[in-house]
């Protein structure tokens, strides 16, 4: 991994938490890093975030069942671990998960691979509870933190929520990151487990004053980032323009933006988003049947490699689900595209010969509505 | 901030016009779960658009035939619709569950007398105003005083006996709280030995006919009239007898004859060891106090003899090799006795002046006096080297030489000084006084080997070197002379 070197790229760690501190796994023994985060499309849910880190085990060391390992007994499930990047002496955490599995090849080259997943994973294993009746009258963040303290999922700095839509009761009984979705589709917003392991909850407006970390241009324009992968997608495959919030109970709320309904026929999409109040049960479904009701050209997928970006790397390691990036292209036939877009996931793929990345992004659209 | 250009993405708020399409609308059937939950209250459903399955309290009306109906207020009893009327078609199991189910003994807990049911023989009630007496119903009335027999109760924990009496004849008690025992008489049988203190004891109380053996402990014994008294002071007081096989006496402890200790302040002892035991400090006396010895030896072992009075003697007193005699008066060893010190005697005074050797009625000699003291401050004496051949080796003459060459002491400055004030003791015959002599310092610069040193550099010159260099001068001059007068 000598590109690693904190020059080509920047240093790379793998720590494991073990007696209540961050102790980092030899540099040398590292052969492979995978991370997946966010997802692959906009209208797809979250997935749990995952890693694999592939350990040269000569040593023996990475091997769970070694008793004599440095790192017994701790190399089980549950394990916390972050892969950290450093650059200029300032360290970025680029993920942060815990050890589901390990798969010891003891053979003449022995390795063992790591599979990490994220908090996405544990929350999405975990229920609320079915009440004797409908209970908790609360704004979504509340909701969401009640979830999260089901999942036991830590308090403190581990959560940061946002979200003020009041939602109706419930009786529960449902996995958590189910009634979480309820609560991201009510207030229009997202959810994700950031890459320092943050459980966070952002509103619509959260769109709005997210920085653009990378520009990404076959001109060479300064302070660009050079890409060899571009997926774009026409955009009438994204079309949405009748919305249905589904309140249970209450009222439904049905929204059709008629002028797309000419061009695409109605497309709708149904919210589960138990909101209490009518009013802002509308707004979002004006909201939700106007901002991909006309189509638009973008691009899905960026495919990059993250060396010798140099001052560029603090900006990359910054880069978080939801950030916004630019992609600049020149076509053969002379036409100069700008895609603006948002990140809705990422891939790493760190070997010793490259480290290959790929942002999964959605459009960026203006439009907006209080809810 | 990064160091890309930043993308402007200006807010379009969505505004409801006539471009939107929006309506609301009450579910017949709630999607979600919460729904679900609150319309369950009444559920009709319909099966291939014929028969229906009705869930309700009331009876159903314009049912068809086929149609089923859940009595909810019967505990979903199912019926159903044959045209024209709702018939039972509950499971017959069901049925005859309950009857059996009916026939099974009912148990009451409350605070009135069940009526206006049907009781069975055997049913129970439990009175709850009356400490839940249990009554059973028997001969189609309740009847009191239900006993439980023994076999009904397998544990019974004490916590549930809080009043009344346990008769102590079916008792049989392995750990009783003495604080418990508030009344009548203890059996003195049932005190275990040794375990009454005297704290237990009333003072004044214990009387001597109850003292038949065994040991006394205590600082008073106040009888007075025996031969053998303690004062309530501790004074003790006998005037015969014996303790430890010394003799009473009025004016002392033993016998005259042998070893004793008398009141005028002899002491008889034939041989005394005193021994230092753990933390003593070892034997000391009161200031005047002698110790007088009429013969005999005071032999010490690792112990110092320290003492701020005299220490006299008229026999031998001699310090072996390791020990040490420190004192801070005068040490004065009367004629003819002789003092022998084996190893080194150190005068220390506390100034200048004031350690010093007196040997006033010392023996004269017309024998060369050979003690030399040292010129370092330790102010060792020694003996001075001594002339024969026997003890010398590479003998010349002087004058062949040439770094002794004698000639270089006319060159010695002769001088005339005075000590200074503080270096002669105020009664020194030369104090304060000018006098001839050489300067160290100067001998040590013209003919060094007669100069002595400290750790200073030149202290003093030696008049034993420098009397051969004169002696040769003086012969010099002799032959010089005789030269001269032509002899």
């Amino acid at each position: 991994m000598s590109n690693y070197n904190g020059v080509i790229a920047p240093s790379l760690a793998v720590e494991f938490f073990v007696s209540s501190a961050w102790t980092a796994a030899s540099s040398d023994d590292i052969l492979e890093i995978y991370i997946r985060r966010g997802r692959q499309q906009y209208d797809t849910l979250n997935e749990a975030g995952t890693a694999g880190i592939v350990f040269n085990n000569l040593s023996g060391k990475y091997d769970p069942d070694n008793t004599s390992s440095v790192w017994s007994p701790n190399l089980k499930a549950g394990l916390q671990m972050r892969i950290r990047a450093t650059w200029s002496s300032t360290a970025y955490t680029i993920y942060q998960g815990f050890l589901e599995s390990s798969s010891v090849n003891q053979g003449f080259y022995p390795t063992v691979t790591m599979n990490f997943i994220d908090g996405l994973g544990y929350i999405a294993d975990a229920t609320a509870p079915v009440l004797a009746s409908l209970q908790f009258e609360e704004t979504a963040a509340t909701r969401v933190g009640r979830m999260l303290d089901y999942a036991g999922w830590p308090s403190g700095g581990s959560r940061s929520l946002t979200g003020t839509v009041t939602l109706q009761k419930t009786v529960q009984g449902r996995s958590c990151l189910v009634m979480i979705n309820q609560a991201v589709n009510a207030i229009a917003g997202r959810f994700y487990i950031s890459k320092s392991g943050v459980a966070t909850l952002v509103p619509l407006a959260d769109k709005f004053s997210r920085p653009t970390q990378l520009l990404f241009s076959d001109q060479n324009d300064a302070n660009s980032v050079d890409y060899d992968g571009l997926v774009v997608d026409p955009g009438t495959y994204y079309v949405v323009n009748q919305a249905i919030v589904n309140r249970g109970a209450n009222a439904n709320i049905s929204s059709t933006y008629n002028p797309s309904v000419t061009s695409y026929g109605i497309v709708s999409k149904t919210f589960d988003a138990p909101i209490l109040n009518s009013t802002s049960a509308t707004n979002l479904a004006l909201y939700e049947s106007r901002q991909w009701a006309t189509p638009a050209t973008y691009a899905k997928q960026v495919d990059f490699s993250a060396l010798y970006l140099g001052a560029l790397n603090p900006d990359f390691l910054n880069c978080e689900i939801g950030d916004q990036v630019s992609v600049k292209r020149r076509t053969y036939d002379n036409r100069n595209l700008q895609y603006n877009l948002v990140i809705e996931g990422m891939v790493h793929k760190i070997t010793p010969d490259d480290w290959r990345v790929t942002f999964h992004t959605s459009p960026i659209n203006p439009y907006s509505i209080t809810i | 901030m990064p160091l890309c250009p930043q993308i402007t993405n200006t807010p379009i708020t969505v505004v409801q016009n006539s471009d939107f399409t929006v309506s609301s609308v009450v579910p017949a059937v709630a999607s979600t779960y919460d729904g679900l939950a609150q319309e369950i209250d009444s559920i009709v459903v319909d099966i291939d658009g014929k028969t229906k399955a009705y869930y309700q309290a009331t009876a159903p009306t314009g049912a068809s035939e086929g149609d089923i109906w859940f009595d909810t207020d019967e505990g979903n009893k199912q019926y159903f619709y044959n045209g024209t009327a709702w018939v039972s078609v509950q499971d017959a199991a069901i049925a005859a569950a309950q009857a059996t189910a009916d026939g099974k003994n009912r148990i009451y807990r409350q605070a009135t007398q069940p009526t206006g049911g049907t009781y069975v023989e055997g049913d129970l009630w439990f009175d709850t105003d009356d400490d839940n007496r249990i009554y059973r119903f028997t001969s189609g009335s309740w009847a009191t005083a239900v006993e439980l027999g023994n076999n009904a109760i397998s544990s019974l924990s004490a916590n549930k006996l809080t009043a009344g009496t346990i008769d102590a004849n079916v008792i049989t008690v392995s750990n009783i709280n003495a604080g418990n025992i508030s009344t009548g008489t203890l059996n003195a049988d049932r005190i275990a030995s040794a375990s009454i203190t005297g704290a237990k004891i009333a003072a004044s109380t214990i009387t001597t006919d109850k003292l038949i053996a065994g040991t006394l402990t205590g600082y008073t014994i106040n009888n007075g009239s025996g031969t053998f008294s303690v004062s309530s002071t501790g004074v003790v007081t006998a005037s015969s007898g014996t303790i430890g096989g010394f003799t009473l006496a009025t004016d002392r402890l033993g016998d005259l004859a042998g070893t004793y200790i008398g009141t005028n302040g002899n002491m008889g002892i034939t041989v005394v060891n005193v021994r230092q035991s753990s933390g003593s400090t070892g034997v000391s006396m009161t200031n005047g106090a002698n110790i007088g010895m009429n013969g005999g030896n005071i032999v010490m072992g690792n112990g110092n003899l320290t003492g701020a009075t005299n220490i006299s003697l008229n026999g031998t007193f001699t310090i072996n090799s390791g020990g040490s005699m420190v004192s801070a008066g005068s040490v004065t060893i009367s004629s003819p006795s002789t003092l022998t010190v084996g190893g080194t005697a150190t005068f220390s005074g506390t100034s200048q002046h004031n350690a010093q050797v007196y040997m006033p009625n010392i023996s004269s000699t017309t024998n060369a006096a050979n003690m030399r003291w040292g010129t370092g401050g330790a102010g060792q004496i020694f003996y001075s080297t001594a002339s024969s051949q026997r003890f010398k080796e590479d003998i010349v003459n002087l004058t062949a030489v040439t770094e002794l060459d004698p000639k270089s002491l006319l060159a010695l400055p002769v001088r005339a000084f005075r000590y200074k004030a503080d270096y002669l003791d105020q009664t020194d015959d030369r104090s304060e006084v000018l006098i001839p002599g050489f300067i160290a310092e100067e001998v040590d610069s013209i003919y060094p080997v007669a100069a002595d040193y400290d750790e200073n550099g030149p202290v003093s010159w030696n008049d034993r070197l420098l009397i051969p260099g004169l002696l040769a001068l003086i012969q010099d001059l002799y032959k010089e002379i005789a030269i001269l007068k032509g002899e």
